[in-house]
């Protein structure tokens, strides 16, 4: 190619990219007025029917009369969206009869309906998971199957939006099933799990307990953190039994969840691990008897301080220093000990002592 | 000379589609990190009581102006549990002081592992008010050795590297914790998108107004920062290929930052350095691992408002960035390392290391073939300006990105100015950060090791 034939075609290349780019740079200077535009009418809109849709709401939610329900047939999609803003805004607040009231309305203005749909057949993830979310709230329970299948979303949002929906509306039975799909997860799940774990209550422990003894291992780590968040003293048994579980994780789980139950009967079965071979157990169960300043672990804390592993004697001085006098005088027994580590310890924890009080 | 300027065209096209392609991904990814905050909002997370405990580390070097109210806006934080360590490195000023004073600091006999090497720790000093406030006071060694000091005294598992100048959102912490709540065993990183604090009004540490400055130069910078945050590093971060955690806010795990000797004291760009090292590691171990980057604003910070704090501030950063693919070079174009090797490292050395010297190159072989008659001067300027709309373009693209997004800068004249500032950076500004660059480049050549020091207004109530 000549010069001037490459100087030509760079020269109309640079032309047709230039008059490209101004188009585009037009296109979306115009894309952001209009969406502005948009939004400043739909602002208006909205605040202009969700006055009128909120008192009719309200007035059925008082008064449950069937002439304001008819008020909310056939609404037009515009309409629907700020409904359903209004009445999922409207449960959360009520109760009892209202609650379902609420309900009634939700299924009556046909919402519910479109909710399960969205949640079997919509390709968008979001619009699954906030359908399952709307769901729960409304306690519709007929969408019990379809939050089941919602497990099995390929979703982690929608999975865990189903969990709640299901927890909420108090279905104990789908419990060994969510944790299968959940465990995967374990922190958001954990999250997600003491809100749903809650809202079923006490016949959730039964099945807890039995997935404590799961075979897969994630799955037991999050039943048990979640029997330890129930804090109940008729749990410690099985708990006390996983202390001595093959798996090293599935004992540090056992002991921080006798530590969140706080329970001085399991505290003292739980002082011989203050001497197990493993130093993470030794300091875990430092840890806990610190946390519940459980003062009959102070002779076992003591000789924690001179263990090799630096992780179990800051532990054990940490939980020392919060069992109050006891604690400070083991921590100044401490500052005679032959061992060095145990009289840096002790020093180190005696002087926070004295800074923070 | 034709053969040339179809090598800086043909560069162009490469350097200008791949920033299209990583938009392109970034957008993707923001809007469904967006979508994800719905269901999962930071209030949600604050709700867990399995969020790990952070330590937050604060390098400090003469920074008596701006201490004393980070430290309070740290307090602040909506995170249920944290230590803030100070790290004052050998300042020649009263930085101990007002701390000692503000926070009512004690001498404790804190004894903690010194895993790392570091410079001498003389004191450590607790807060006697706020407990979870610790300050070493160490000899000067240098901001990669206060930040390693700071990791070995660290206790928790996790630790938050910021400058002792970055303003920290309420929720940042919340926000960045998320992918170790999604996969704590693997995520061994996170950064946050840092923006530019100039112009915003602060007060006692917190951003209460978000705005613009009067100046034009932080004002191209907060377009510089949504193009690099927006669309480069969110991309990167989602392909697991994120070389650049910002040294003004990053989460990382202490583990792997100890198991492999902590920050570099040798490079000028420890920040990047680090990451760099980690992936080397973690891909020669064959570890299934991931460095995150988080769409989400957590930070804010004071940029440099003249020209000659700017330039300074540039030729660190092009040192850093040599001095880090330099002493990691085994990766570059090496499949063993994924998509670092073959996609992360080759970027950074074309578009990132050598681009100022490209450009500059360009616009000195166009000058000199107009003179000499070898190229029609139309054809020049037609190019200049598809080269000027594609820059318009793509800056345009960040700050709308940032409006349907993020929506950080909700005042109609503050998106206009904005939208100004996206047209009027690509005469000037752009051009002289590529010599800063280039000079940076320069001097890395020579290794050039000096810091560069950047005066600070400090950022209390500034407009």
């Amino acid at each position: 190619m000549s010069l001037a034939n490459w100087q030509l075609t760079f020269l109309s290349l640079s032309i047709l990219g230039s008059n490209i780019l101004g188009v585009m740079v037009a296109s979306l200077v115009a894309i952001l007025v209009v969406t502005k535009v948009i939004g400043i009418f739909w602002e208006r809109y909205r605040r202009k029917r969700e006055a009128f849709l909120k008192s009719l709401a309200v007035e059925f939610l008082e008064t449950g009369k069937d002439e304001v329900k008819n008020w909310l047939k056939n609404l037009g999609w515009a309409d629907a969206l700020i409904f359903k803003a209004i009445i999922l805004e409207l449960a959360e607040e009520v109760s009892g009869i209202q609650q379902s009231r609420a309900t009634e309305l939700y299924e009556f203005s046909g919402i519910a309906d479109k909710e399960i749909r969205t949640l079997r057949r919509s390709w968008f993830w979001w619009l699954r998971a906030e359908a399952a979310h709307s769901l729960g709230e409304m306690r519709v329970k007929r969408a019990k199957n379809d939050l089941i299948q919602a497990l099995r979303d390929k979703n982690i949002e929608v999975r865990l939006e189903a969990t709640w929906a299901i927890g909420h509306m108090g279905f104990v039975d789908t419990l060994p099933l969510i944790m299968e799909s959940m465990s995967r997860f374990f922190k958001i799940a954990a999250l997600r799990m003491d809100a749903f774990i809650f809202e079923m209550g006490a016949p959730a422990l039964p099945l807890l307990l039995d997935l404590c003894k799961h075979p897969e291992q994630e799955i037991q780590l999050l039943a048990i953190h979640l029997v330890g968040e129930f804090k109940d003293p008729g749990t410690l048994g099985v708990l006390l039994s996983l202390l001595d579980s093959q798996d090293l994780e599935i004992r540090l789980a056992a002991c921080k969840a006798i530590g969140s139950i706080g329970e001085p009967s399991g505290l003292s079965d739980m002082i011989p691990y203050l001497e197990d071979s493993a130093w993470q157990m030794r300091a875990q169960a430092a840890k806990q008897f610190g946390r519940n300043g459980f003062t009959p672990a102070i002779p076992g804390l003591l000789k924690c301080l001179e263990d090799k592993a630096w992780w179990v004697r800051l532990n054990a001085g940490e939980a020392l220093s919060l069992m109050g006098k006891q604690g400070r005088v083991a921590l100044k027994n401490a500052l005679k000990s032959e061992d060095r580590f145990a009289r840096d310890m002790a020093t180190q924890w005696l002087a926070e002592l004295e800074a923070t009080t | 000379m034709a053969y040339l300027q179809m090598a800086i065209l043909i560069y162009f096209f490469i350097v200008n589609g791949l920033y299209l392609v990583l938009f392109l991904f970034s957008c993707a990814i923001i809007i469904n990190y967006r979508l994800i905050c719905r269901f999962r909002g930071p209030s949600e997370i604050l709700k867990a009581r399995v969020t790990p405990p952070i330590s937050i580390l604060v390098p400090a070097y003469n920074e008596e102006k701006v201490i004393v109210s980070s430290v309070r806006a740290l307090l602040e934080l909506n995170y249920p549990q944290y230590e803030i360590i100070v790290i004052n490195d050998g300042s020649k000023d009263n930085t101990l002081d007002v701390l000692e004073k503000a926070f009512s600091l004690r001498r404790t006999a804190h004894v903690y592992h010194r895993e790392l090497p570091t410079a001498t720790v003389k004191v450590v000093y607790r807060s006697k008010v706020y407990p979870n406030i610790w300050v070493l006071d160490k000899e000067n060694g240098g901001k990669a050795d206060a930040l390693n000091a700071g990791v070995n005294f660290s206790q928790y598992p996790l630790y938050c590297a910021i400058d002792a100048d970055s303003v920290l959102e309420k929720d940042a912490l919340v926000r960045v914790i998320r992918p170790y709540m999604d996969r704590f065993q693997e995520v061994v990183a996170v950064g946050g998108i840092v923006r530019v604090a100039n112009g915003c009004r602060i007060n006692h540490g917190i951003v209460e107004e978000v705005g613009l400055a009067k100046k034009w130069l932080p004002n191209f910078q907060v377009v510089e920062y949504l193009r690099a945050f927006l669309s480069g590093r969110v991309a990167w971060g989602a392909w697991n290929a994120l070389l650049v955690i910002s040294g003004a806010f990053g989460v990382f795990k202490k583990q792997p930052v100890m198991g492999i000797g902590g920050y570099s004291t040798e490079t000028v760009g420890e920040d990047m350095e680090l990451v760099v090292r980690l992936h080397h590691r973690l891909r020669m171990q064959k570890r299934s691992y991931r460095i995150h980057f988080i769409p989400d604003p957590v930070c804010w910070t004071e940029v440099p408002h003249q020209w000659r704090m700017l330039g300074r501030q540039r030729n660190r950063w092009q040192r850093g960035l040599g001095q880090s693919l330099y002493r990691n070079l085994t990766m570059f174009v090496n499949p063993r390392y994924g998509s670092i090797g073959m996609l992360a490292m080759p970027y950074f050395f074309m578009v990132e290391l050598l681009s100022p010297a490209v450009e500059l190159f360009g616009y000195t072989l166009f000058g000199i073939a107009i003179y000499l008659g070898a190229v029609y001067w139309e054809a020049v300027a037609t190019f200049l300006i598809l080269a000027v709309w594609m820059g318009i373009f793509l800056s345009l693209l960040s700050v709308l990105l940032e409006e349907f997004t993020l929506h950080r800068y909700p005042r109609v004249r503050n998106l206009l100015k904005l939208l100004f500032c996206a047209v009027l950076e690509n005469f000037g500004y752009r051009q002289m950060t590529a010599f800063f660059r280039l000079k940076g480049l320069y001097d890395f050549a020579r290794r050039e090791n000096a810091w560069g020091f950047i005066e600070r207004k400090g950022l209390e109530v500034t407009h």
